[in-house]
């Protein structure tokens, strides 16, 4: 799913809900608990602009000023 | 040996991109041997300047930031030289972000526009005159209080209608709607008036008063927008005092990618918790930037992913960021110690001993360093 254009902004290049499958092997390489990650609420608005339900984990591309582009994920949470 | 385009495609997922573009064209025209060297040279330089698992961050990002911040000014001024704009600056501000407070004391937006409304002042001013709110207060030439028969009377004045792009009509349709309960309007040529049916000295001024600032075009909170142009970009952008993010990024004309507010709350409520994280720091950074101090980007992203990791904006302090944390010591340490302890008591929480504080408290090892180490023992 993509991100809808109007929620690309300040610093986000890109937002997508990864598969239950990646997931999964996403947080055995990094050796985490769901809730380890840092969390978004599915009410904000990037996770709704990509429809996260709580317990998808949202992949999401930054900016930034030292490593150029850098991937990082929200763990989505009720609320 | 080994082919320096061999290393380089070897290494490309260890470096960050921008380093790696630097050492790729620094290679470029070296030979092998020469190439190798460099190449491995920056390979250790990078890998020994990573932060090492327990490095205790967050006391270097207190200090790297503490420490700048004792030189910064503690006034905030009005300065006149960007065309009547006062921006909260220095200490005042950085306070203000770390507190994530509700209501900034200057809020701004920065309008970018789509090209090609961007590119020439009179397309930007176009847009800028749709933004900004226009009340009747603005297009007055003259109010009349009469507190005997109790009744307003507002004269518009035709040049700022003009100037502001509206028309009698416009006008008209807009005071039509705002009847109130126990006053009537009324609207004769350029004359606007407003008649309480009861005439009373105290009504009639908030009448008066309220009937001003009804809104006739323009945004809702957009009190003053100025015109800027970026020589860099070759663009003209906007700058407003007073912010709506969510009702200019309904405009057609504005890039939604770039426009933002200062406002940190209005940020993640329109833009979401990611956008607002990067406000932090980007804000943290233009302050200190003001004042000519140099801090590592770094530290403002931890600070702003400290603020940022629970979905929520918390301010750094006893009912954000150190409130969260777990341990009841480490709490009771920071601010209001007795009330956090009795309070912790009356929940039954227990001490973990995991974090520094607490275990500072108990003199025991911080599991910072080496002290994050365990190690068993084998017979």
């Amino acid at each position: 799913m993509c991100l809808g254009v109007s929620r690309v902004s300040l610093g986000v290049k890109e937002a997508v809900v990864i598969p239950r499958e990646e997931a999964k092997e996403l947080l055995r390489r990094l050796r985490l608990r769901p809730w380890q990650l840092p969390w978004i609420r599915s009410s904000d608005p990037l996770a709704q602009a990509v429809g996260a339900k709580p317990g998808d984990v949202l992949k999401i591309v930054r900016e930034s000023p030292t490593a150029g582009e850098f991937v990082t994920y929200r763990l989505v949470v009720p609320g | 040996m080994i082919s320096k385009l061999d290393l380089l495609a070897k290494i490309s997922q260890v470096l960050p991109q921008p380093l790696y573009k630097e050492l790729e064209n620094a290679v470029k025209d070296l030979d092998d041997e020469r190439a190798l060297r460099l190449i491995y040279r920056v390979l250790k330089l990078y890998t020994t300047s990573l932060i090492d698992p327990g490095e205790a961050i967050g006391i270097v990002t207190a200090q790297s930031i503490g420490e700048p911040g004792t030189q910064m000014i503690l006034r905030s001024f009005h300065y006149a030289g960007l065309r009547e704009f006062s921006m909260a600056r220095g200490l005042p501000r950085l306070i203000e972000i770390v507190d994530a407070r509700r209501n900034p004391s200057t809020p701004l937006m920065f309008i970018y526009l789509k090209p090609p409304h961007n590119k020439s002042r009179e397309a930007a001013e176009a847009v800028a005159k749709k933004i900004q709110q226009v009340t009747l207060e603005m297009l007055a030439k003259e109010v009349d209080v009469d507190y005997v028969a109790g009744a307003v009377t507002i004269t518009l004045d035709p040049d700022q209608l003009k100037y502001r792009g509206l028309s009698l009509k416009d006008v008209e349709k807009i005071v039509s709607k705002a009847k109130g309960k126990d006053l009537s309007v009324s609207m004769r040529g350029y004359a606007i008036t407003v008649s309480l049916t009861t005439p009373d000295v105290l009504k009639i001024r908030k009448a008066r008063d309220k009937i001003l600032q009804v809104k006739v075009s323009g945004i809702k909170g957009v009190r003053k927008v100025v015109l800027q142009y970026d020589s860099k970009n070759d663009e003209w952008f906007i700058v407003t005092e007073g912010t709506n993010l969510e009702a200019v990024l309904q405009l057609e004309e504005v890039d939604p990618k770039r426009t933002y507010s200062n406002d940190l709350h209005e940020v993640e409520e329109v833009l979401g918790i990611e956008a607002a994280r990067s406000l932090v720091a980007q804000e943290i950074k233009r302050v200190l930037d003001e004042q000519g101090l140099d801090v590592d980007t770094r530290h403002m992203y931890l600070v702003a992913d400290a603020m940022t990791w629970s979905g929520r904006l918390k301010p750094i302090g006893r009912h954000g960021v150190v409130g969260a944390k777990e341990s009841p010591l480490a709490r009771a340490a920071f601010e209001v110690t007795v009330k956090t302890l009795v309070e912790a008591a009356v929940r039954g929480e227990d001490e973990q001993f995991k974090g520094v504080v607490e275990n500072i408290i108990a003199g025991k090892y911080v599991p910072v360093g080496t002290g994050i180490v365990r190690l068993l023992m084998q017979f």
